[in-house]
């Protein structure tokens, strides 16, 4: 499937208007957010990658620092992390750092490369409930005591194992000169 | 697989943002960080995915039909993206070492559609005579989000034969328009070639002489019936023998022997050629005959013999130090290893030849030459050698003996070495002597040919045919 650049840019508003709906934003973030959703269209319109993803740091950062959902290990923060949050910014990252080439030739789905990111992303989103699970069933007084930075470093410590084993995989094919 | 500069400052901002996370004890910042490794890594495995399967058809075209060094060719290069995704970088034509992009460019930054065909042309000059050596069409990819760099080379390389340089036709022409190679023996088949008639003395008349021979000025004095002669000039079956060993192609910095040689081959068959006297050329190395031309005459012979010299073995060049290693000491008695070499310029190599030849046998020149011999028997024939007495001077001297024996004549022309080295640095005693003691040797082996029935002439690489010539011709050699 071809994703053309009108595709892209709905998509990039949809992301933005997401993060928005699940954010607590005062009129200095929401100036910022509008203004790096700017940035990302501008970007993606003269296919100039560097003020695409300017837009993206900004628009995602005060998403950020608008949206904060607490404790992973409780489903409704953990929906509003991922929908309001995580999903948004992937989305927005997508379309940004992709907004350098004219045509991006066609967009496969069932690819092995959307296969492991899925993987991945699940990876890193389940992990702190996971975790949680597995230590309430074990050790059921620490997993109480479970405080935001033990979360931020289970997430932390999954991303790195995720990229250090996907980013194993070397090209087979091509003569390479280096 | 590179990171681009650009993928750097994405991680530089993952990393950002993780610490952020930690400072502010903030899942937020960790997700957003989650998020853009987790782009990343999809670009990533998407390259790799589009480097493992790129499917690219390469069609390269000389759109020159004759190709000479130093002069320029055009070559077309066409390229289809046969992949659903755009192949985005630098594509480059790898070229000879030694060639210059005259007109054009052999690069061409692109973003290559999905199932499109994008051509570009360059033109080129190839420094050398002989194969030159295409490295196949390299391409600097980039992926799709900018953060990943990799080369790939794609297709194999091929190989275009030059010429010698196109002024070394136009001289070879023009010394074949200046010079004529005289041979003053009667020829066997007169009538094909029929040529002046030379005065040659006065005889009586005998019963069936030819009324326009008969001198009748004489008559009234002598009063006698006398009759003038002529002597036909003769034509002279010739073959080039050309040497194409490992020392004759070695270029010290200026031209090869080889190189020189070819040049000298063709301006030689040029003349020849052009003085009636049917000439085939043979090239020989270490081993084996490479390629063999039957004597002949015309044009066509010509451009047979330009054609064989096309696939000369290329130079090599000198690396570093490798001058500096003498030529082992030439003569007619010493022994067969030969050759300047480094352990870079194939050391075991030569040994092995040393070895092969100090057994007493002797490939190719000789065989050829004792061959030819038995084809054409009771015809004299002239062999011409160029050869620089290497590895192959045994060889030459046996095949001297030879044409001695069997009444043919044989003329080496010897590419000395020490005319053709270039390499700037000081004379000092060492090399003095060692000059010295190359030229006493050759010296004996130039004896020793002369002794065998051989002519011998020393060439430097300011020598043409024309020398050569006048010197046969002055009867110098």
């Amino acid at each position: 499937m071809r994703i053309g650049k009108t595709a892209k840019g709905v998509l990039a508003l949809a992301s933005v208007a997401v993060m928005l709906m699940f954010s607590e934003m005062n009129a200095g973030t929401l100036l910022c957010a509008l203004i790096g959703s700017v940035l990302v269209l501008l970007g993606l319109v003269s296919s100039y990658r560097p003020a695409s993803f300017a837009g993206f740091v900004i628009a995602t950062g005060s998403a950020a620092l608008s949206n904060d959902p607490g404790s992973l290990t409780v489903l409704a923060s953990w929906l509003n992390a991922a929908v309001g949050l995580f999903i948004p910014a992937y989305i927005l990252a997508w379309v940004s750092l992709g907004s350098g080439v004219e045509d991006s030739g066609d967009f496969i789905f069932k690819s092995r490369a959307n296969a492991y990111i899925l993987a991945f992303i699940a990876a890193c989103l389940l992990s702190v409930p996971v975790a949680a699970f597995v230590t309430g069933v074990f050790a059921p007084q620490i997993s109480t005591a479970a405080s935001v930075l033990m979360e931020i470093a289970i997430i932390l410590t999954v991303t790195v194992a995720g990229v250090i084993i996907l980013t194993s995989q070397r090209p087979k094919s091509g003569r390479l000169e280096d | 697989m590179r990171v681009s500069a650009f993928g750097n400052l994405v991680l530089v901002f993952c990393i950002a943002a993780a610490f952020t996370g930690i400072l502010f004890a903030s899942v937020s910042w960790i997700l957003v960080m989650v998020a853009v490794a987790a782009v990343f890594l999809y670009a990533r495995l998407q390259f790799i995915h589009e480097l493992d399967n790129t499917d690219l058809e390469i069609e390269r075209t000389l759109l020159d039909k004759m190709v000479f060094a130093e002069q320029p060719i055009s070559i077309k290069v066409q390229v289809i993206n046969r992949n659903p995704t755009p192949i985005l970088g630098v594509i480059e034509d790898v070229i000879p070492e030694d060639a210059e992009v005259t007109s054009g460019s052999n690069r061409m930054t692109a973003a290559l559609k999905p199932r499109t065909i994008e051509t570009f042309t360059y033109s080129l000059k190839l420094a050398s005579r002989g194969p030159n050596e295409f490295g196949g069409l390299r391409i600097r990819r980039v992926d799709p989000f900018g953060m990943f760099e990799e080369e790939q080379v794609f297709s194999e390389g091929f190989s275009v034969n030059a010429h010698a340089k196109k002024g070394s036709f136009d001289t070879a022409r023009k010394i074949a328009g200046r010079e004529h190679f005289e041979y003053a023996g009667v020829s066997r088949a007169p009538a094909a070639i029929l040529r002046e008639q030379e005065f040659s003395g006065i005889r009586e008349y005998i019963p069936g002489d030819r009324a326009r021979d008969i001198y009748w000025k004489g008559v009234a004095k002598t009063g006698r019936l006398m009759t003038k002669t002529y002597t036909k000039e003769g034509s002279l079956k010739t073959t080039i023998f050309l040497d194409c060993t490992r020392s004759m192609r070695l270029a010290d910095g200026g031209i090869s022997k080889l190189d020189h040689a070819v040049e000298l081959s063709m301006q030689l068959s040029s003349v020849l050629i052009s003085s009636y006297h049917p000439t085939g050329l043979s090239m020989f190395d270490e081993m084996f005959i490479l390629s063999k031309t039957d004597p002949g005459l015309g044009r066509h012979q010509f451009e047979t013999i330009v054609r064989a010299l096309r696939h000369a073995p290329p130079s090599i060049k000198a690396a570093g130090e490798s001058a500096q290693i003498p030529v082992p000491q030439p003569g007619p008695e010493s022994s067969a290893a030969t050759a300047r070499s480094t352990p870079q310029n194939g050391d075991p190599f030569l040994s092995a030849v040393a070895r092969l030849m100090s057994g007493g046998r002797e490939l190719g020149l000789e065989g050829t030459i004792k061959e030819m011999i038995a084809k054409t028997k009771n015809q004299q024939q002239l062999f011409v050698v160029i050869s620089d007495l290497g590895s192959s001077r045994n060889a030459i001297l046996a095949t001297a003996k030879l044409a001695q024996r069997s009444k043919n004549r044989m003329l080496v022309i010897h590419t000395y070495d020490d005319w053709y080295m270039r390499t700037r640095r000081p004379l000092d005693a060492v090399s003095l002597e060692q000059m010295y003691s190359n030229l006493s040797g050759f010296m004996r082996m130039e004896a020793a040919l002369r002794k065998a029935g051989a002519s011998y002439m020393r060439v430097g690489p300011a020598d043409t045919a024309s020398r050569i010539v006048r010197s046969i011709r002055r009867g110098l050699v």
